[in-house]
């Protein structure tokens, strides 16, 4: 009987889908030409369903897809990627997942079905010892504008092993309606990475407002007939993901259902138990253990405070080769080399290399070992990610650092950001919430935030030109902070060569094209405790002359520029990286026959408590100066206060494009230059 | 811009010179690295520029074929990393499909220190490159490795060998790449019987060494490197680099090889002839289309536009297929195809209305496909359709006359948005194989005329005394010019468009608002590609003390993207063009003009420039045009082309002077 029910449950949808397996299209869903609000739309999803059912390790899908324009026809273009793996300690069978069951049609919008007949095609995509990468791909026939396309297909398994559904719900189509369900299975199982017995099933959900994911209970069908409770959402009508300019890292915030298989009943309690399995992880490889300890003591040997000490130690760790801008070593070359197994931070400095979240470990451990407090502490890179404490995933975070008390005070450092200063941190882990350590387990932490004056570029010009217009001088540009480590990190990747073609590049995207550039010298770049500063000899021509003027860019640093903000409307949040600050000088000297006819009025504009620009022009007989100061000191900037920004950088970027007009007299005498811009 | 390629053909192309056939039993020990490796790493090397990442110090090819005419490479290579972006030529791969087999492959390396490894069977992993965006289903697949001590210094060192079944008697083998070839050799093996002849691309002829019971021999040491990175304006690295084609031929070969277009075209005819039938469906709508229609280039259109535009774009292709079109029949039934199958459709439409055409193979690239070297060596298929005898049209731009006499109209059904009667620009002035079976020959494709790729802009403002500009602006465009303006405004959203718009007033204006966006014709090729809109932009004229300082050119760029660095390579300027500016601005009351940017006309005959500023009572009236007359410029023109930049970015930035009256 039991049995019997079981395959009248699993025959259920084979036989619905025999007898009817697509929907019939609407009257309205044929004519439909547009989509209302959103002109141009490529196509809209008129209908998607995703069932999971666990007990049979299947997920089935169904999609509807309304073609309205040529640009729509590519979602008749099916790429269905699936990962296979092999049995291991973490899945003791394996899980050599399939996509099959693949049935679609076109339906034209005068109601002729075409039926897909033809052959998905299997591709293997990356083979390894360990896993598969495969897709199937086909191509639904004969679409036209205004087709509907819709195709089902279903994910199979092992029996071995269960997997949570994650509900994707927004995307780059609008969604009509949708419908999602979870049958979770009553088996008992055991966590593949911790062995804990799973007792719960947790959920992330990040939905509209008025829409809520459901559940409900059937009977159950095993021996003891617990309740099976299914989970199930319908939604209507979702807006594509905004794409914008300077948009917030929020692609992980679409709206979406993510679940899980749980130990845990809740996110703080996820967080507290796996927190302390991290804790203890990374303390084991950080120790220290005797070894450490004693390269310690030599390493900070003379120094009398905690600040000097932790300088040492800082200096010894960024010493080392930080393999995440190499190359990672493979056990046997560390073995070639003499080198055993890498257990432990001992092991790190001993083979003077490790990849950044090693030499982390390897910088706590030996302020440790110097005395210190010191604790780890994971944060997403908020470049990409921003974390949500709700989602129960280590995946969210990407980089480790470090937090030492020294001398009283819990200070930041990231000694695996090679040429990250002391006590610095990559903008990437600033301004971020992540898991730290503290006495006795883990918590939510917060890293600092930086100041404008942190990150800091200032760019001086020193030029001459002759009676015809000719242009030498020299161009000197200081990076600090941010910038710094910018290039410096960039450096990393490559070689002298190639860190001066970057460099050089760079400056010529922002001059007049008429001069030419050259690195003449690149100081301290590996000296990541100083500014860096790169030297650059120009030459060439510069402005535009009329019969009787010659007139010059105002900023030649941003004679290259474009505007910033061109779109007047703004759906998201503007964000920028990190606050800073640029300063440009010029200098340029000019020969006896020429003379400043007119030039633009000193500005200043200002975003209150945001940003602020001043810029002067400083005339005299044979030379002018610009001073041009500009200063941004937040990250987001709301969409209600985007018109507000859009001005104030209009504002400056005008008065950036402005000219300096000299007049051009006979040549009489030689002119020397003036002093140095400083 | 859209960009349609059958990876296949290039892909398969290019891994053959890759490839090598292994003869003998491999000469290393099973934990050891081979003595070759060994005795490569420790030549002594020659002096290479700073910017060389890699060297290959040994590369030996041997190319076995068996009397039923399949073949096995074998592959000896050896490269040494000089720069730590020369990692990249570290990870040894081997290309292979559903008709090929990868026999052995094994995979060395010596770290910097001198420590040797030996990769086991179970580190060289299967890669397949995705499908390209859901547009592509290919066989294609490789054996990839990553060996340890990849870093400047390092030697990374591989052998395989490979069976095949070759579509066709011939095999490539690519002698010069972007980095320096120190030694290297490929051996020929045949079966008694055989003979075989050489062309090449980009090179000399030279002779192989009889090495005695049909092994030929060809050495090609110290190759230079063909370093196009941070090159402007570079032609295609194919289209310089050195190859050589064997082409043979023996007793129970079905398509035997001596090195002719002709051989490539009866061999291409074996594939495709029976695929171009006009099944009675075909036939059916290809007379709907040309219904009431009597003139050849009105049909041919018809045709044309619906292959072009009805038929989707999308790739499937394993083993041969990466050659041979599907059937007519059943590209007409899915209404899609690739490069080919979309040739293949069109050519029997246009059959059976009575027109007679051929497929024509084309490389994407131009310069690939040289005319000494007959080779299936390209990327791309197009169509090349008969023109009657005695017809004449000024709508036919993309002629070309065969050597039979015959007239042929060159057309691309793959490339969505050129109009029928031209030809993309990238393919113009390349060579291209026409595949007329025994009349096949290579073609030369025609330069159009600059005036087939335009785009004009005309705008009229007002400036007001504070700065601000206002007015209306129109731009036309038409051929590739007009490419990503019918794209956008056949594909995107009103979103996408607007903010097109907008980025593209960023380089011209500082604060600009651009509304009443207004498009026609984006669909209709034939015709102008229209968009129109609004502008008001404050700041735009700018003070400097006294004066107001205005730029004539008030918007769009015609940046030539030279650098200050002498040229050793040609020149690719992509497109004949010609664009044309024509401005007016009205100029605030209480203002007059005391000084006028000088107008400037230029002729190098590959390109002209030409333009002038004036001023009619309170109105200043720019007009300008460019016109490019050539697609490609010798290296010795590069002056020339720096000087022209220089001229034209100096009249774009000049600015016209205005005083209080």
């Amino acid at each position: 009987m039991r049995a019997g029910l079981l395959l009248a449950v699993a025959l259920a949808p084979v036989v619905a889908h025999a007898a009817d397996p697509f929907l019939k299209p609407t009257k309205e869903e044929l004519e439909m030409k547009s989509l209302p609000g959103y002109p141009g739309a490529a196509a809209v999803v008129l209908f998607r369903e995703e069932i999971s059912k666990d007990d049979l390790h299947v997920f089935q899908n169904y999609n509807r897809i309304k073609i309205l324009t040529e640009e729509g026809k590519k979602y008749a273009n099916v790429e269905l990627g699936f990962v296979s793996s092999s049995a291991s300690a973490y899945m003791e069978n394996g899980d050599d997942k399939m996509v099959g069951d693949i049935i679609g049609r076109t339906i034209h919008a005068d109601g002729t079905i075409i039926p897909f007949t033809g052959k998905p095609y299997l591709k293997v995509i990356e083979k390894t010892k360990g896993y598969k990468v495969r897709e199937k791909v086909f191509t639904l026939p004969d679409v036209e504008v205004g087709s509907i396309i819709e195709y089902r297909y279903s994910t199979r398994y092992n029996d071995y092993v269960y997997e949570a559904p994650d509900w994707y719900i927004q995307g780059d189509l609008y969604l009509k309606a949708a419908h999602y369900v979870w049958y979770p299975t009553g088996h008992e199982m055991t966590d593949g990475a911790t062995g804990e017995a799973i007792n719960s099933i947790s959920w992330l959900p990040i939905l509209p407002p008025g829409t809520e994911l459901v559940h409900r209970d059937l009977p159950g069908t095993d021996a003891v007939g617990r309740v099976l409770r299914v989970y199930e959402l319908n939604i209507k009508d979702v807006p594509p993901q905004t794409e914008e300019e300077f948009m917030p890292p929020i692609a992980s915030f679409s709206y979406r259902v993510l679940f899980n298989f749980t130990p845990y009943r809740t996110p703080a309690e996820y967080w507290k138990s796996r927190g302390k399995v991290w804790s203890k992880s990374v303390d084991g490889f950080a120790g220290p253990n005797s070894d450490l300890r004693s390269a310690t003591e030599s390493i900070i040997a003379g120094a009398n405070t905690q600040d000097e000490k932790l300088r040492k130690i800082y200096a010894a760790v960024m010493a080392l080769e930080n393999t995440s801008y190499t190359r990672a070593h493979e056990q046997r070359e560390d073995k070639a080399e003499g080198l055993g197994k890498v257990s432990n931070a001992s092991d790190v400095l001993s083979h003077k290399r490790g990849d950044s979240a090693q030499l982390t470990e390897l910088f706590v451990g030996m302020a440790r070992a110097a005395g210190m407090k010191a604790y780890m502490m994971l944060v997403p890179d908020r470049s990409s990610e921003l974390f949500a404490p709700g989602r129960m995933s280590f995946s969210q975070f990407s980089d480790l650092i470090a937090i030492v008390n020294v001398d009283g005070k819990e200070q930041f450092f990231a000694p695996g950001s090679r040429y990250c200063p002391y006590a610095r941190l990559p903008w990437e882990d600033t301004v971020a919430q992540g898991l730290r350590q503290v006495e006795g387990g883990t918590d939510f932490g917060h890293t600092t935030e930086e100041n404008y004056k942190d990150n800091k570029t200032v760019r001086i010009a020193n030029l001459k030109m002759d009676e015809h217009g000719g242009i030498t001088g020299k161009i000197n540009i200081t990076f600090d902070g941010a910038p710094a480590l910018h290039w410096r990190q960039q450096a990393l990747q490559g070689d002298e060569e190639s860190i001066k073609h970057s460099l050089r590049t760079s400056l010529e995207e922002m001059l007049p094209k008429t001069l030419e550039v050259k690195v003449s010298e690149i100081h301290g770049i590996s000296d990541y405790e100083k500014p860096l500063t790169v030297d650059y000899e120009v030459k060439g021509t510069l402005g535009t002359p009329t019969g009787k003027r010659l007139v010059l860019p105002v900023d030649l640093f941003r004679a290259g520029s474009t505007a910033t903000f061109t779109h007047e409307k703004r759906e998201l949040a503007v964000y920028f990286h990190y606050p800073q600050m640029t300063q440009d000088a010029l200098r340029i000297n000019f020969p006896a026959n020429f003379s400043i006819e007119g030039s633009p009025a000193s500005s200043r504009v200002d975003m209150k408590g945001s940003g602020l620009y001043n810029m002067t022009v400083t005339p005299a007989p044979t030379n002018v100066t610009v001073r041009r100061d500009f200063i941004f000191n937040d990250l987001f900037v709301m969409p209600k206060n985007y018109p507000g920004l859009r001005s104030f950088y209009s504002q400056f970027e005008a008065k950036d494009q402005e000219s300096i007009v000299l007049k051009v007299a006979p040549v009489e005498a030689s002119t020397s230059a003036g002093p140095e811009v400083k | 811009m859209l960009f349609r390629v059958n990876a296949r053909p290039v892909s398969r192309c290019c891994l053959a010179g890759l490839f090598f056939v292994l003869v003998a039993t491999p000469l290393y020990a099973a934990s050891g690295v081979p003595d070759w490796v060994r005795t490569a790493a420790h030549q002594t090397l020659p002096n290479f520029p700073e910017t060389t990442k890699a060297v290959v110090l040994l590369d030996e090819t041997t190319y076995t074929v068996a009397p039923d005419g399949s073949a096995v490479e074998h592959l000896r290579h050896v490269v040494k990393i000089l720069r730590p972006q020369g990692r990249e030529y570290g990870y040894p791969s081997v290309w292979y499909d559903k008709d090929s087999k990868v026999l052995s492959m094994h995979v060395w390396s010596i770290d910097p220190a001198g420590h040797e490894y030996a990769l086991k069977d179970n580190e060289i992993q299967d890669f397949s490159p995705p499908g390209d965006g859901g547009q592509l289903y290919s066989d294609d697949k490789a054996k990839v490795a990553d060996p340890p001590g990849r870093d400047p210094g390092g030697i990374v060192a591989y052998e395989y060998e490979k069976r095949e079944r070759p579509y066709l008697a011939e095999t490539n083998w690519y002698f010069q790449d972007e980095i320096p070839h120190v030694t290297q050799s490929f051996v020929l093996v045949l079966p008694p019987g055989y003979s075989y002849t050489t062309t090449w691309a980009h090179h000399p002829q030279t002779d192989g060494i009889d090495l005695e019971n049909h092994h030929y021999r060809w050495d090609m040491n110290n190759e230079p490197a063909i370093d196009l990175e941070h090159i402007p304006m570079r032609p295609a690295s194919g289209s310089l680099e050195a190859r050589m084609t064997v082409h043979y031929s023996g007793p129970g070969l079905a398509q035997p090889q001596e090195g002719t277009w002709k051989g490539i075209g009866e061999w291409y005819d074996s594939l495709a002839h029976d695929r171009i039938v006009a099944t009675p469906d075909i036939s059916a709508k290809a007379a709907e289309l040309t219904q009431g229609k009597t003139d050849f280039y009105d049909k041919s259109e018809a045709i044309g536009d619906f292959v072009q535009q009805q038929i989707r774009y999308f790739v499937i292709e394993m083993g041969v297929g990466g050659y041979q079109p599907h059937p007519a029949a059943d590209i007409f039934r899915g209404r899609y195809g690739d490069c080919k199958d979309k040739a293949t459709l069109l050519s029997a439409m246009l059959s059976s209305v009575g027109i007679h055409s051929a497929l024509l193979m084309v490389d994407t690239q131009r310069g690939v496909i040289d005319p000494e070297d007959p080779s299936i060596h390209g990327n791309h298929m197009i169509a090349a359709i008969e023109v009657p005898q005695g017809y004449e049209s000024p709508k036919l731009h993309s002629v070309v006359t065969a050597k039979t006499g015959k007239r042929y109209l060159i057309f691309d059904p793959t490339w969505e948005k050129t109009p029928f009667g031209q030809l993309e620009d990238n393919l113009q002035g390349s060579y291209g194989v026409l595949l007329e079976g025994a009349n096949s020959q290579v073609i030369q494709l025609p330069v159009l005329d600059p005036k087939f790729n335009s785009i004009r802009r005309s705008a009229r403002f007002q400036l007001d005394a504070d700065g601000t500009l206002k007015g209306t602006v129109t731009v036309k465009r038409f051929g590739d010019l007009a490419e990503r303006e019918r794209y956008l405004f056949t594909h995107g959203d009103a979103k996408e468009q607007q903010q097109y718009i907008d980025r593209t007033s960023s380089r011209d204006f500082a604060a600009a608002s651009l509304t009443d966006l207004k498009a026609e014709n984006a669909e209709a090729l034939n015709k102008d590609m229209t968009t129109s809109y609004a502008i008001s932009a404050s700041h735009f004229a700018t003070a400097a003390g006294p004066l107001l300082m205005v730029r004539p050119r008030v918007l769009g760029s015609l940046d030539i993207p030279v650098d200050h660095k002498a040229r050793k390579v040609g020149i690719d300027l992509r497109q004949t063009m010609q664009a044309s500016d024509d401005f007016e601005i009205e100029l605030p009351a209480g203002y007059v003009v005391d000084e006028l940017p000088d107008p400037v006309k230029v002729d190098l005959g590959f390109a002209s420039y030409e333009s002038s500023t004036e001023v009619q009572g309170q109105t200043l009236h720019y007009k300008r045009v460019y016109t490019q007359r050539e697609v490609t410029l010798p290296a010795d023109k590069y002056s020339e082309l720096q000087k022209l930049a220089g001229i034209i970015d100096n009249d774009e930035q000049s600015r016209a002077v205005l005083k209080r009256k």
